[in-house]
């Protein structure tokens, strides 16, 4: 009987394999181009590509993106797209989850790569300089030029140095911004904890999460935290508008010194056990399902958590309330760095440039950035776009509305750093992993080594401005030095 | 010869009801990550969230199976490991046989410098590195798009054990079948094929489960080699995927019934031939 | 003298070309999947390689590797792991594999029981672990709580104090299965009548056991231990899945420290640094595997 059973199995799993084995495994793009050889030419030309439309058959362009708190958004418009464009153009839309700049460069490698990819001045892990110099990403120079592009995203003023261009060659254009971060406070539990005031600074913020807990007694704690790059959360933030940054942009190099007392006031957060218990180890996305539950009463993020708590994790149970970051004096003394977003990149393996990029036009087009836009997914970042969006309607979005200590850092020079980097490194001393001291003293030895090693090797150049005004950082006189 | 006859006394009946109770807790230990996953998929997702030590469901749902099987492409993932489990079952059959066939039947000159490659390479184990080379040389024989690169290596770094296995094996039975065969004409290729293979049936199950389990259990070289390619993905891979499903709730319950999906039809497997997974376990250490 | 012709069909008649074309799978697929690799690696030792273009750097991987206090902690950790694992699996494993040879009622679904572990997917019962060390609401937490055995809930993979138990507590669970089954085969080779004539000797359980059993078992033994050993120190996948290197690379062993090194996306892959990790790695377990094998040969003259 067992026999009999084993033999029945083994003849249905070959039957299966063999019918399977035919035909599985196919890609789901139909790029004719594969293998690892990166293609010599860049998308410069604006000559027309093959056009695999001539048989009628549609051109498929796929589009991945990590952003997941517009997807709706998103698919909804590229059905649309889908239906009426006249170019025979079909999107696909490929949501990642995980390891998105990995995600990028393996499926390049496997020679299925997309054809556009999202991007943004944020998105960590990703190193444009990487991309560029192997060739992944196409340069868009010669795209961008075009006149309704121009004109809705102005992009000619958007083109940073190493955020979005490398040695002149573009590769995205930013189609919105995101706020700088705030904090999120569960109004209910606030209230239940007999707090009316909010916190301006580091350690009030850190007081207040101490006392939620306490009154909570385990049926609600005070902040959340979670694994992924917590330290942009809050704390990045609150250091910036303290006047304190990595970078010191008048000697020209890095300097972690400043992170001193914020790390050791918002250790105390670990050593009370007055955040959330494990929310160290969780999920983005897990963190934000926890805070609509209500099982904690301070969380924050920048702007898309507009989009989340509206339609992603929508929050019935309670009011919820956005503030300001608190500063380690209760005074601002320096820029809250903005990331600008909704780039995209154009693959250099992509077969289609011309209708790939038509695709880019359609997301940076004004219809679909004012539907955007209004939808409170995300901030305008041309000023083209702030005059036509009517802020009344964006929702939650207002409540993130920049303020004026807002604005962009000018780039610093992009680095190979061995071993881990600040933020996880900051974020481990924050949780009491290693001293302070310690950790500070360590990211200044190696930040400053590989920044000397790559400048003196050629690869970047050292950034030095001279009278440096953290509230107006693009206002001092930039250098570039060779040593 | 005389039976025993133990007849047991107080004292021993307590000792025998204490281990007793001791492998019973154990058993309990052992089995309850399995249970809590297999009757978590049945929870709905909003029990899941809230946690707790009940194992069986407040409300019985079959949806998270609809839901991964559909929505999240489970069905795709189970073809795919069906694939590579019988994929690298069929091909370690088939070169484990042969070579092992040849190392216990064929003296020639290189043979123990052969034998000893593949035992060095046995504990010679670069690890986690290896994946990148082997993924290079799979792009660059545009492999890499199909699950068989998949299977060529997990049979390849698996197969050291069962030639040995094979080889123990056929050195245990008589050179006199072989000779008897030849007398009736047959080739060294014909011995094997229609005398010795016939007799490695037992072993060959072993084999068969042991590889089939192996395939089966793959993870983190699918991972490696279907990163970007989401309909390549065998069960495993997919399963830890949804991890970080963005896909609105954190999708806990699609995540169970996923991994009852993965997990149930190769305990099934086991049930009905636990036999020849223990004896080729044994075999293989004790010989190998 | 034979002629060339005469040769071939000498040697076809012995049935060398089937022989050859026979082991051809084999061969080929050792030399792909464990030759070439390990020959690879030579290649990138000198550059520093992100996987789509290399830069020569000389010595600079050997000196960073010295350096690198990250990887000689994961070293530390691999040996932890490897110990704590191996302490906990072993005697529990041929406890219960005693105690399954005694013919006590239901060995058998005892045995399959405590098996079913090793035919899961490492990666799957790493993901069904994870949701049980839960800090909020894991069953274990709970459980604990219940019981009154702690106060508050625990962060298993969270907290750096703890992270490398619950990593082995899954390793114990997964293996565990694997090794009782080698003690049962090794026990069952003892024949009836040594535990016979212990009997008649008056010896208890536990003396029997000291002194008639391990003894006997030695030579199993030591096969097992050194396949405990070995693949102790080459374990990753479960802990990938589990922590991914842990709360502030506390639980990184050297393999899952060199395969973020490679596939992760914190940071530009440095494949040419990995191989000279991976040859150090691949160097320190050989050391190993020869020291065990010297002292198992030591203690043979000695026993």
């Amino acid at each position: 009987m067992k026999k009999r059973l084993f033999r029945i199995l083994l003849a249905a799993t070959v039957t299966a394999s063999v019918l399977v084995g035919c035909g599985g495994g196919e890609t789901k793009t139909n790029t004719p181009t594969g293998g690892a050889a990166p293609p010599a030419e860049g998308g410069q030309t604006a000559a027309p590509a093959e056009n695999l439309a001539a048989s009628g058959d549609k051109i498929v362009i796929n589009y991945w993106t990590e952003d997941r708190h517009d997807m709706g958004y998103f698919e909804e418009k590229i059905k649309e797209f889908n239906e009426m464009n006249d170019q025979n153009i079909e999107i696909v839309l490929t949501t990642i989850t995980e390891d998105y700049p990995n995600m990028l460069a393996m499926s390049y490698s496997s020679g299925n790569a997309p054809d556009i990819a999202g991007i943004a001045g944020a998105t960590t892990g990703f190193s444009l300089k990487t991309f560029a110099e192997a060739e992944i990403i196409a340069p868009v120079n010669d795209y961008i030029k075009d006149e309704e592009f121009e004109k809705v995203t102005e992009a000619s003023t958007q083109i940073v140095e190493g955020m979005n261009a490398i040695d002149g060659n573009v590769y995205w254009i930013p189609t919105a911004v995101r706020s700088g971060s705030r904090i999120i406070y569960n109004k209910s539990i606030l209230d239940e904890a007999g707090v009316t005031e909010y916190p301006k600074t580091v350690q009030e913020l850190v007081d207040l999460s101490k006392l939620i807990t306490e009154k909570g007694a385990g049926q609600f704690y005070g902040m959340g935290v979670t694994s992924s790059s917590p330290l942009v959360r809050w704390m990045e933030g609150s250091a910036e508008m303290s006047g304190i940054y990595r970078y010191d942009y008048e000697n020209g190099k890095f300097n972690f010194d400043g992170y001193k007392d914020i790390i050791t006031t918002a250790n105390q957060l670990f050593t009370d056990n007055s955040i959330f218990p494990g929310s160290a180890t969780q999920g983005v996305d897990a963190m934000r399902a926890q805070f609509t539950e209500g099982t904690f009463g301070i969380w924050a993020n920048a702007s898309q958590e507009a989009g989340v708590f509206t339609d992603q994790f929508p929050i019935t149970k309670f009011d919820w309330v956005v503030e300001e970051l608190p500063t380690m004096d209760g005074e601002v003394k320096g820029t809250l760095n903005l990331m600008t977003q909704k780039g995209y990149l154009l693959f250099s393996s992509c077969p289609n440039k011309d209708a790939a990029w038509e695709v880019i036009k359609f997301f940076s087009s004004e219809d679909f950035l004012k539907g955007y836009l209004e939808g409170g997914y995300a901030l305008p970042v041309s000023s083209y776009m702030t005059e036509r969006v009517d802020s009344t309607r964006t929702g939650r979005l207002a409540d993130f509305a920049l303020k004026n200590y807002e604005g962009v850092y000018p780039s610093i020079p992009a680095i190979t750093v061995e071993g881990d980097d600040y933020k996880a490194v900051l974020w481990s001393a924050a949780k009491g992993e290693i001293g302070v001291d310690e950790a500070i003293a360590d990211l200044n030895t190696r930040y400053n080594q590989a920044l000397d090693t790559d400048v003196s090797m050629g690869k970047v150049k050292r950034v030095i401005i001279k009278n440096f005004d953290p509230l107006h950082p693009n206002d001092g006189t930039v250098e570039y030095l060779d040593k | 010869m005389e039976q025993s006859h133990t007849v047991y006394s107080t004292k021993t009946k307590c000792i025998r009801l204490v281990l007793m109770i001791f492998l019973i807790a154990v058993a309990m230990l052992i089995i309850y990550p399995i249970v809590y996953i297999i009757l978590g998929s049945f929870k709905e997702n909003s029990e899941l969230l809230l946690g707790g030590t009940r194992l069986l469901p407040r409300k019985f749902v079959l949806d998270n199976y609809v839901q991964a099987w559909r929505k999240a492409n489970f069905a795709r993932y189970t073809i795919n490991s069906l694939f590579l489990s019988s994929g690298v079952m069929l091909l370690t059959i088939f070169s484990t046989s042969m070579a092992g066939y040849v190392f216990a039947r064929k003296n020639f000159r290189f043979k123990e410098l052969l034998y000893s490659l593949f035992v060095a390479f046995m504990f010679v184990n670069v690890g986690s590195v290896t994946l990148r080379p082997l993924f290079e040389l799979a792009v660059k024989v545009k492999m890499n798009t199909s699950l068989l690169s998949v299977v060529f290596i997990s049979a390849g770094m698996g197969q050291a054990t069962y030639i040995f296995l094979v080889r123990g094996f056929i050195n245990s039975l008589p050179k006199e079948l072989d000779e008897a065969a030849k007398i009736d004409g047959c080739t060294f290729f014909q011995v094997f094929y229609k005398v010795i293979f016939p007799l490695l049936k037992p072993i060959i199950a072993t084999i068969g489960l042991l590889s089939f389990r192996t395939g089966w259990n793959e993870y983190i070289m699918p991972l490696v080699f279907t990163m970007s390619n989401d309909k390549m993905r065998p069960l495993t891979v997919g399963v830890v995927m949804l991890r970080n499903s963005g896909d609105g709730t954190a999708a806990w319950n699609i995540m169970f019934a996923g991994a009852a999906i993965s997990v149930i039809p190769i305990v099934l497997l086991y049930m009905f031939t636990s036999k020849y997974f223990m004896s080729g376990m044994t075999a293989g250490a004790v010989k190998g | 003298m034979s002629t060339w012709k005469e040769k071939i069909k000498h040697a076809n008649s012995r049935g060398d070309f089937a022989a050859a074309l026979m082991l051809l799978p084999s061969v080929v697929l050792l030399a792909v999947t464990s030759i070439y690799p390990f020959f690879w690696l030579f290649r990138y030792v000198c550059y520093d390689y992100n996987g789509f273009i290399a830069y020569y750097t000389g010595t600079h991987n050997f000196t960073r590797m010295l350096s690198d206090t990250t990887f000689w902690k994961s070293v530390l950790h691999t040996f932890e792991y490897a110990g704590l694992k191996l302490i906990f699996i072993l005697p529990l494993s041929l406890l219960l594999a005693v105690l399954l040879n005694q013919k006590l009622r239901g060995s058998s679904i005892f045995r399959g029981i405590y098996f079913l572990p090793t035919v899961i997917s490492a990666s799957i019962y790493s993901l069904i672990f994870s949701f049980i060390f839960a800090v909020f609401n894991g069953p274990l937490n709970i459980a604990l709580q219940n019981l009154g055995w702690i106060s508050k809930p625990v962060d298993w993979l969270g907290d750096v104090n703890v992270v490398m138990f619950a990593v082995v507590i899954v390793a114990v669970w997964g293996g565990l299965g694997n090794y009782m089954i080698l003690f049962i085969s090794g026990l069952t080779s003892i024949s009836e009548e040594v535990y016979e004539s212990s009997r008649i000797d008056g010896a208890n359980g536990i003396q029997t056991f000291f002194n008639v059993t391990l003894p006997m078992l030695s030579p199993v033994l030591k096969v097992i231990l050194m396949l405990a050993i070995t693949s102790a120190f080459k374990d990753y996948e479960s802990i990938m899945v589990l922590t991914g290197g842990g709360p502030n690379n506390r639980s990184h062993v050297m393999f899952s420290y060199i395969y973020k090194l490679i596939f992760s996306s914190t940071s530009t892959p440095q494949i040419g640094y990995a191989t000279v990790l991976s040859i150090v790695a691949a160097l320190i377990i050989g050391v190993i595997t020869a020291v065990y094998l010297f002292l198992a040969r030591k203690l043979d003259d000695v026993i």
